[in-house]
């Protein structure tokens, strides 16, 4: 991490903030008064508080399905609930435009009703960035906050009510309160997104709106001016740091001994009609914000100058016709399942050591770590990245000794997921187990091995789906790692975009259906297993 | 044997444990008796492993155990909700232990079924815990802290959860299987009736103290000071003035001097009537209005209500009491009447 | 063509933290140059996201030198110049390729580049040679062009001129890039800034206010301009007008199935910006013979006609065959609009500047 991460961040910025070798703390004060940093600085944070309450609020009735009930085809769903996660942004900024666009039934439709050329123009709007955000970020608040609920005791909620609570009074006095770990470890995580988004601030929101993120891009990558970036970083970092110290600290103190109870005996049927009603009303909303731009991805893949056919499929597999830009989907399938296996192995074993550390040491070193986590998910990659270039000569290490470099990576930004399901949990664990197993003989490691880690397996199981997830979606990396021999399916899928052409269109939106249907067998399995050997819990 | 020292806990301002010495020899049952906060659960986990005392010592059979672990202690605790593991089934609860050990798998499962059996659940094996009831609950549980016979099995609260007819039941089956497995065991309960139907000796504790250890027999005949008469459920206490003859005047009368309790000192006592040696009578100098009734077995714990003096409680014949409402006169027989100190004795003087 | 590629999903931090991450620290790994005593084992190349090139052409060249050749990725033009520069001490590679003439002015002013003068350019015409003193060497061409999607003038009233784009019959037709984060952008602002002048009665800006007034819409990339904005070819935009290639008709005509006998779009050859990509040794990299090889390869014709179906520009070296999907469908601009590359790299600043005040403030 040090190594990593804090050495190579620091080296950059020094270089920014004091180019003569003496900090010029001036000039650093005179970027961050000027306007237009102002002015970005506030669009990042309310764009991003506004992302994540929508993000919530809008996901907390599917967590409540999802804990609660039993219905056809919960793990399918729940499955695909994920695949937002590791689409590209230009698919998803397609399958959008393909739904909300100009040309959209949907515009001429509304055209039809109300008169006037597409009456609805989300493109280059806030909405746009807003719905994005949503979309990418349900998934982390369904299965981290779903995860804790479907784990409470549902008498809890009994009792209120018997207490004369009504039904919302029971939620907000008795379930709230005890979903809050999982609510502020998601809405962190999600926060942290949405205060550096990027891509979605680009594509959806148009070139009128900059997070501080896409500003010290610009900064470094295109204009070189390392002292503005340097001064943007360092307020993106603080405003960060800051902020997740906070949270740890929030975190730490919401911590309450739950007993938590196997998931499965929580949730049943829908029995009354009313029931019924909700989960039908969930599912076709969840259907809605999830499921129809992902149909639509489906759609245009299958879709063929003449009619629908599997056209597009067949040419991914025909590899004379795009020599160099060509990628077996067999190939990229391979290569993106190996990483995303090793990453994910990786996170979640560093990751429970790191929830150990988190949980069992309360104190302010503790919140210290906890943040410093999630720092490399709220830093500007440019900066990490060109801060390697000028820190690297002066290391001694022999890196072709690392073969495990692009997991390592992809397992520095998984970390955080594996942390934030697995926190909560452990803290949750009441301290008395551990003791049971100790007056049993099991030596404190044997103890945890035999007590916590089966207890919080599945949420260990739920931070692992999130970093295969996000192996497989990452792209970032791959661009740079992967040899033309070599590539991963989101690669695969921007090779192919890069060129004009129906087919090529067509064919990107195939890789991206099979990169969608890989992520969903992953999670499949991955609950599958999660059924399975780690028992009832 | 299990011996403690000065052992003292500390949770930063409280002190949980203000000092307790306990020697207890092999095969003996304890029971350990108080209110809750009284520094009961404290002790056990001290004794477990489970809690580093701030001062004193603990040893067994004259080894420190201040380096020993938890689990390398070879003690066996079972918690007062018993703390099943939720995410293992019945087999997998009770087997732990022997896993822990390194039990082959086939001896794990004799010995599992051996002990389930022993505890009435023979069959239970696959069962999920969250599933089970209550009482099957702690016999699972007490399964699981019996199946590594452990030299000292201690019991917290074990039957505190459960309702009084199985509890009733629970204490006589526990009191056999015991004295069959002839183990050392510390109960811890608040609950008098199982803490003298349990114990060889018994121990009240208040504050952080033992206040009492004495056999059952002797604790209820003489209890040591008022706050173990008090919390064994002796209510019928009042200070008494001595006459210069000797003889004790209270407000329900005066009454020759009594015996005291072992170690008291006669000049801070309280005069104890025990309610079995009153009688109802047609004729009596004390007349009252019966204010409550509560069923007691076999028989029937009425309080009395008096004009000019504190309430009496009266132990009557379930078939003859009269009814809340009355008003019955009552004869206090000599017998019945004993000094209790008010406060115990200090330990050096037992 | 170094478009800006924007990463995946959130797109945000994550994955471009671990892109540079990574990709400089495996360079970093493998890239670290050979002694100069001892013969080249490993060629590396440092090149942009864009780069390809058949796997046969690139083993051509491993079998005669008996090195490997390996790419190593550095995100968009813009960024792997500016990796280049700030490594410049220790260089990640031996050769980069794909730095254009919008960035080449402050490569060159860096000092990253050795000079070498490839016998092979001979056979490279003029005007591509923007170097005189050799220190990089001219590649491959491409112009960024308007394209139009035919099917939305069926009258063949299509826009044939710049100036026409501000006429109101074209209003809420044009989608272009924004040139702070994409290359064709900035290349298409450019030909503006070329054509109009930044003085006299009718400057750029002037032009562009008129744009505004006609309801351009901006995109951040080529890719959500074109497949997102755009009406032509696969895009389900409702736009006609787009910021593209000279080559555009022609990827569509190869990528469709069947290809079709005409394209679906076409190129307007008025007001084209040509770009030039050039390779360059790497000083201190020690690469030698080798590397000097490579930039010799590179001009071959084996490499140069292997250029256009993988990248879709056209190949510097004028003796290299065009494919027959590009004789038909996609020639190069006849009169394509230069401008002189140390004026782009002192003014490029300001005018993205001034262009972001006029078109989005």
């Amino acid at each position: 991490m040090l190594v990593f991460f804090v050495y190579p961040v620091a080296s950059i910025l020094l270089l920014g903030v004091a180019p003569e070798g003496r900090p010029d703390l001036g000039a650093l004060v005179a970027v961050l008064s000027r306007p237009f940093v102002l002015e970005v600085a506030w669009f990042t944070l309310w764009q991003a508080a506004l992302s994540t309450l929508l993000t919530v609020l809008l996901a907390l009735p599917g967590a409540y399905l999802f804990a609660r009930f039993d219905f056809p085809a919960k793990r399918l769903i729940s499955a695909l609930a994920i695949v937002p996660f590791v689409l590209p942004t230009v698919v998803v900024a397609s399958a959008f435009l393909a739904l909300l666009g100009p040309r959209s039934p949907l515009n001429a439709w509304l055209a039809g009703l109300l008169g006037g050329e597409s009456p609805l123009r989300l493109e280059h709007t806030i909405w746009a960035i807003l719905l994005a955000h949503v979309f990418y970020n349900y998934a982390i608040v369904l299965r981290l906050v779903g995860g804790l609920w479907s784990q409470l005791d549902p008498r809890l909620e009994e009792a209120a009510r018997m207490l004369g609570a009504t039904r919302w009074q029971a939620f907000r006095q008795v379930t709230l309160p005890l979903l809050r770990p999982a609510l502020a470890s998601a809405a962190s995580i999600v926060f942290l997104f949405t205060f550096t988004s990027f891509g979605v601030i680009l594509l959806l929101g148009g070139p009128r709106f900059a997070t501080l993120e896409v500003e010290i891009y610009r900064q470094t990558a295109q204009l070189l001016n390392l002292e503005v970036a340097a001064a943007l970083s360092l307020l993106q970092m603080t405003a960060l740091g800051a902020l997740l110290l906070l949270y740890s600290r929030y975190q730490a103190r919401l911590a309450v001994g739950l007993r938590l109870l196997p998931a499965r005996s929580t949730a049943r049927p829908p029995r009354s009609r009313r029931e019924r009603l909700f989960v039908a009303a969930n599912l076709a909303g969840m259907g809605i914000l999830l499921g129809l731009p992902l149909a639509v991805l489906l759609e245009r893949s299958l879709a063929r100058p003449a009619g629908y056919g599997l056209g597009n499929y067949a040419a991914l597999f025909a590899p004379e016709r795009v020599s160099g830009l060509f990628v077996p989907p067999a190939e990229a399938i391979g290569n993106s399942l190996f990483f995303a296996a090793l990453a994910c192995a990786l996170a979640v074993s560093l990751g429970l050591l790191a929830s150990a550390a988190i949980a069992y040491r309360r104190g302010p070193l503790g919140h210290a770590f906890d943040a410093l986590l999630m720092l490399p998910l709220g830093t500007s990659a440019v900066i990490v990245g060109f801060g390697f270039l000028v820190s690297l000569g002066r290391l001694p290490f022999d890196l072709r000794t690392s073969p495990l470099l692009i997991p390592l990576a992809h397992a520095l930004l998984a970390l955080p997921f594996v942390v934030r399901s697995v926190t909560p949990v452990m803290r949750s664990i009441d301290r008395r187990l551990r003791e049971a197993a100790a007056v049993l003989g099991a030596s404190p490691g044997r103890a945890w091995r035999e007590v916590d880690l089966p207890i919080i397996g599945r949420a260990a199981l739920v931070g692992a789906g999130f970093a295969f997830a996000v192996s497989l979606g990452e792209f970032g990396a791959t661009v740079f790692i992967a040899r033309p021999e070599a590539p991963t399916m989101p690669l695969a899928v921007f090779r192919l975009l890069g060129q004009p052409g129906e087919l090529s269109f067509g064919m990107a939106m195939a890789m991206a259906c099979l990169l969608m249907a890989v992520t969903a067998a992953a999670m499949l399995l991955i609950d599958r297993f999660r059924a399975g050997a780690v028992g009832q819990l | 044997m299990l011996v403690v020292e000065g052992v003292v806990v500390r949770f930063g301002a409280l002190e949980a444990l203000a000092g307790v010495d306990l020697t207890l020899p092999p095969g003996e049952r304890l029971s350990v008796l108080g209110p809750s906060g009284s520094g009961k659960s404290t002790l056990l986990r001290a004794i477990a492993g489970l809690e580093p005392p701030t001062a004193g010592r603990l040893s067994w059979d004259g080894r420190d155990l201040a380096g020993v672990p938890a689990h390398a202690r070879g003690f066996g605790l079972m918690f007062q909700d018993y703390v099943l593991f939720p995410h293992r089934d019945v087999a997998g609860n009770v087997a732990f232990g022997l896993r822990m050990r390194g039990e082959p798998p086939a001896g794990q499962r004799r010995r599992v079924a051996e002990v389930l059996a022993m505890v009435g659940l023979g069959g239970y094996e696959r069962r999920e815990v969250s599933r089970l009831s209550g009482g099957e609950q702690q016999r699972v549980a007490l399964a699981r802290a019996l199946a590594t016979e452990p030299r000292l099995l201690m019991l917290d609260e074990p039957l505190g959860a459960l309702d009084r007819d199985l509890r009733q039941r629970l204490v006589a089956d526990l009191g056999r299987l015991f004295a069959e497995l002839s183990l050392t065991i510390v109960y811890v309960t608040h609950d008098q009736e199982e803490a003298l139907s349990m114990g060889d000796r018994v121990a009240v504790m208040r504050a952080g103290r033992i206040e009492a250890l004495l056999p059952p027999g002797e604790l209820w005949r003489a209890p040591p000071s008022e706050f173990v008469a008090r919390f064994l459920g002796f209510n019928n206490l009042v200070e008494p003035e001595e006459l210069p003859d000797g003889r004790l005047q209270t407000p329900w009368g005066t009454f020759p001097s009594a015996p005291v309790g072992p170690g008291a000192d006669p000049g801070a006592s309280l005069v104890l009537v025990r309610p079995e040696g009153v009688q109802l009578s047609a004729e009596g100098p004390l007349r009252g209005k019966i204010v409550a009734r509560t069923f007691r077995g076999e028989r029937v714990l009425l309080r009395v209500e008096l004009p000019a003096a504190p309430a009496l409680e009266v132990l009557a014949d379930w078939l003859d009491a009269p009814a809340v409402g009355q008003q019955v006169s009552l004869v206090i027989e000599p017998s019945a009447v004993q000094l209790v100190p008010v406060r115990a004795a200090p330990p050096s003087a037992r | 063509m170094s478009e800006l590629r924007l990463p995946g999903r959130l797109g945000g931090a994550p994955a471009r933290v671990t892109a540079l991450l990574a990709g400089v620290l495996l360079s970093a790994a493998c890239g670290a140059p050979a002694e100069p005593t001892q013969p080249l084992q490993t060629l590396r190349l440092m090149t942009h996201d864009s780069f390809s090139i058949s796997d046969e052409v690139l083993a051509e060249f491993e079998q005669q030198h008996g090195v490997t050749v390996e790419i190593l990725r550095a995100g968009d033009g813009g960024s792997m110049v500016n990796q280049a520069i700030l490594t410049r001490d220790a260089p990640l590679a031996h050769v980069l390729f794909g730095v254009d003439n919008t960035f080449l002015s402050r490569a060159l002013e860096s000092g990253i580049f050795t000079p070498y003068r490839s016998p092979a350019l001979a056979d490279v015409p003029a005007e591509l040679q923007l170097d005189p003193q050799y220190r990089v060497t001219p590649i491959d061409y491409g112009d960024v062009c308007l394209n139009i999607d035919r099917s939305a003038f069926p009258a063949g009233d299509a826009p044939a001129t710049l100036e026409e784009l501000a006429d109101p019959r074209y209003e809420g037709m044009l989608v272009v890039q924004n040139p702070a984060t994409s290359t064709p952008g900035l290349a298409f602002l450019l030909a503006t800034v070329q054509r109009f002048g930044e003085e006299g009665g009718y400057t750029w800006r002037d032009y562009w206010a008129d744009l505004r007034a006609n309801d351009v819409l901006v995109t951040a990339g080529w890719e959500d301009a074109y497949y997102g904005s755009f009406s032509g070819g696969a895009g389900e935009g409702d736009r006609p007008i787009v910021v593209s290639y000279a080559t555009s008709p022609a990827a569509e005509v190869y990528f469709a199935d069947p290809p079709p006998a005409e394209a679906p779009t076409a190129a307007v050859f008025d007001g084209c910006f040509r770009q030039v990509e050039f390779a360059g040794i790497l000083s201190g990299s020690h690469a030698g013979a080798v590397g000097q090889a490579f930039i010799d390869f590179m001009l071959s014709t084996t490499f140069q006609e292997d250029i256009p179906l993988n990248m879709f520009v056209f190949p510097a070296n004028r003796e290299a065959e065009l494919p027959e999907v590009f004789a038909t469908h996609g020639e190069a601009a006849p009169e394509p609009i230069t401008l002189d590359h140390e004026r782009i790299g002192e003014e490029r600043e300001r005018w993205i500047e001034e262009w972001t005040d006029v078109v989005l403030r």
